[in-house]
């Protein structure tokens, strides 16, 4: 018992010196940058300004959030974004506000990065009447466009994640869809080498809703390769996607977490017929 | 500010390496000391992890027309072709020990559509043993009550190459409610394509797909990487648009036994759309 008693302590102590000492040595320059990383406090204050926006369709509030309210003008919808010439990463949010959208949240939170993807949401956004959607502001790693940068896919008190979970506050049978993109050369397996599309829950027991939209996709693209994480591909699985964690705990079923390869990001934007069955696989009406 | 903490902050990118590396080694050097090693700290994660999908694969398998058949062309024209069938069964209809027959009628076209060989498949299924022991793994469609029976399988070889094969179900026991099938082609790789989709197979499937060699996968020469790499098999899909010449299924299968899945590639297939 002293045995094991002394081996606990000696590992308490080496792991709280290696963490400790690497957060100080490797704690992220873009706080000190600018980009904007709010507190749990102000996360829950957003989380209400984007329940407002999905109820109202409201922007009431949002400057003290560092976001402006605004129109589209083709799209009845209300915007939430960062003033122009800003990008400290606080995003871009989307709410329709004509009556009776399809309650699903499109969003490319590593929109630039991961390309097309940003272009992918927008269109399909405008094209098919769901509920919201929202992408980053700052690139996920700096550029010149915009010297901030980080990413919030991993960051668990962003805005996104916010807007994450007022969207499943608001349609708890809603899906929250997350469009990324990945790269064949660097996948370590066949699997994943070959697929087009990869799907994931973010867990590694797919949910019924995921497999439902696998299903739909996989007889929608009958030439490309639909892989779900883990089942037919080990890689890619978004198990420590920031939002994807939030909306489990909360108890949403609807996080949907989709890979693209960049020819069938290529081919999306390209194809309205293409889009419009992706949409359909997602909940747009026919 | 003190000379010491200034000099931490200006440590540089090579600094910083050397520090992390140095933490490293010291909490390694803590672990040993606690009893800790990386296969510990491994098994630790493993029992912290998520649970287990009980779902090991899912495939695309094509329910046959009974009323008129299902037409899959290759890629090139083959001598040799791999069939997979399986009857569904209502389901509580499969009885312990019996065996369901049933069978399909397969033509070989050339590739101006003309008939080259022809062959009646019989084949008997077996779902539960006479122990009422379960044949095979447990594969089933969702929302579906249907019983899937373990897949039986035919390779078809000709003397003349064939471009494509048609395919209908033919008599079958009553309880067969339906017929599926997945069908398969040697994956047409030249040997620098073979050897290089050999490595691009994980490390799981390549010590799989080596196990009948006598040595692991890195000892194997080139010749024989791209001749296990050339051996897979691929399947395809039929011709036409799902719905309207073709019904697409979407099998599930769930882990604890060995794979049923027959052709090797476990993922989503690819389908062949116009034609």
């Amino acid at each position: 018992m002293t045995v094991l008693r002394r081996r606990g302590l000696w590992m308490l102590i080496a792991m709280t010196l290696a963490i400790t000492t690497l957060a100080l040595l490797l704690r992220s320059p873009r706080k000190e940058g600018g980009f904007h990383v709010p507190d749990a406090a102000e996360a829950r204050g957003a989380e209400a300004l984007f329940r407002q926006a999905l109820t109202s369709g409201s922007s009431a509030g949002a400057a003290a959030f560092g976001l402006a309210g605004g129109e589209l003008e083709q799209v009845a919808t209300l915007t939430l974004a960062e003033p122009d010439g800003s990008c400290t990463g606080r995003g871009a949010y989307l709410f329709r506000t004509d009556a009776g959208p399809i309650p699903v949240a499109i969003t490319a939170p590593h929109r630039g990065a991961d390309r097309l993807t940003g272009e992918l949401a927008g269109t399909l956004f405008e094209e098919h009447t769901f509920a919201a959607a929202a992408w980053n502001s700052a690139p996920r790693r700096g550029g010149p466009e915009c010297v901030y940068s980080g990413d919030i896919a991993r960051m668990p008190t962003h805005y996104l994640t916010a807007f994450s979970l007022a969207f499943a506050q608001h349609y708890p049978e809603g899906r929250v869809v997350q469009l990324h993109g990945f790269d064949h050369a660097k996948r370590r397996s066949q699997a994943a080498g070959e697929a087009g599309m990869i799907l994931s829950d973010g867990s590694r027991n797919p949910s019924g809703r995921l497999l439902d939209l696998a299903d739909c996709l996989t007889k929608a693209f009958p030439d490309v390769k639909v892989a779900v994480f883990p089942i037919d591909s080990e890689e890619l699985g978004a198990t420590t996607n920031a939002q994807g964690q939030a909306l489990r705990t909360a108890g949403f079923q609807g996080f949907s977490h989709l890979e693209l390869s960049e020819p069938i990001r290529r081919r999306l934007v390209d194809s309205t017929e293409d889009r419009a069955r992706l949409a359909l696989c997602l909940g747009a009406r026919p | 500010m003190s000379a010491s903490s200034r000099a931490l902050i200006s440590l540089g990118g090579l600094g910083r390496c050397l520090a992390v590396f140095m933490l490293i080694a010291l909490a390694v050097l803590l672990g040993r000391m606690a009893g800790l090693d990386v296969g510990s700290l491994q098994r630790l994660t493993e029992t912290k992890g998520g649970e287990a999908s009980r779902i090991a694969r899912r495939v695309i398998a094509y329910r046959l027309d009974p009323s008129r058949p299902t037409l899959f062309r290759f890629s090139q024209p083959v001598t040799i072709a791999r069939i997979l069938t399986q009857p569904i069964l209502a389901k509580g209809s499969a009885q312990p020990g019996k065996q369901l027959a049933y069978s399909i009628r397969i033509e070989l076209l050339d590739e101006r559509g003309a008939v080259v060989e022809a062959h009646d498949v019989h084949s008997r299924s077996l779902l539960f043993d006479s122990n009422g022991k379960r044949v095979g793994p447990v594969q089933f469609y969702r929302g579906s009550d249907n019983e899937v029976a373990p897949a039986d399988e035919v390779r078809i070889t000709a003397s003349r190459p064939f471009s494509a094969i048609r395919v209908v179900a033919s008599r079958s026991d009553p309880e067969v409610m339906a017929i599926d099938i997945r069908v398969g082609e040697r994956r047409p790789l030249n040997a620098n394509a073979a050897d290089t989709a050999f490595a691009r197979f994980s490390p799981e499937d390549r010590i799989r797909l080596s196990a009948p060699n006598a040595f692991p996968p890195e000892m194997l020469t080139r010749a024989e990487r791209s001749a296990i790499a050339a051996n897979q098999w691929r399947p395809i899909g039929p011709v036409g648009i799902d719905g309207r010449d073709y019904q697409m299924m979407i099998l599930y299968e769930e882990d604890g036994a060995d794979p049923a899945n027959g052709l090797d590639e476990g993922l989503a297939e690819t389908g062949e759309v116009g034609g």
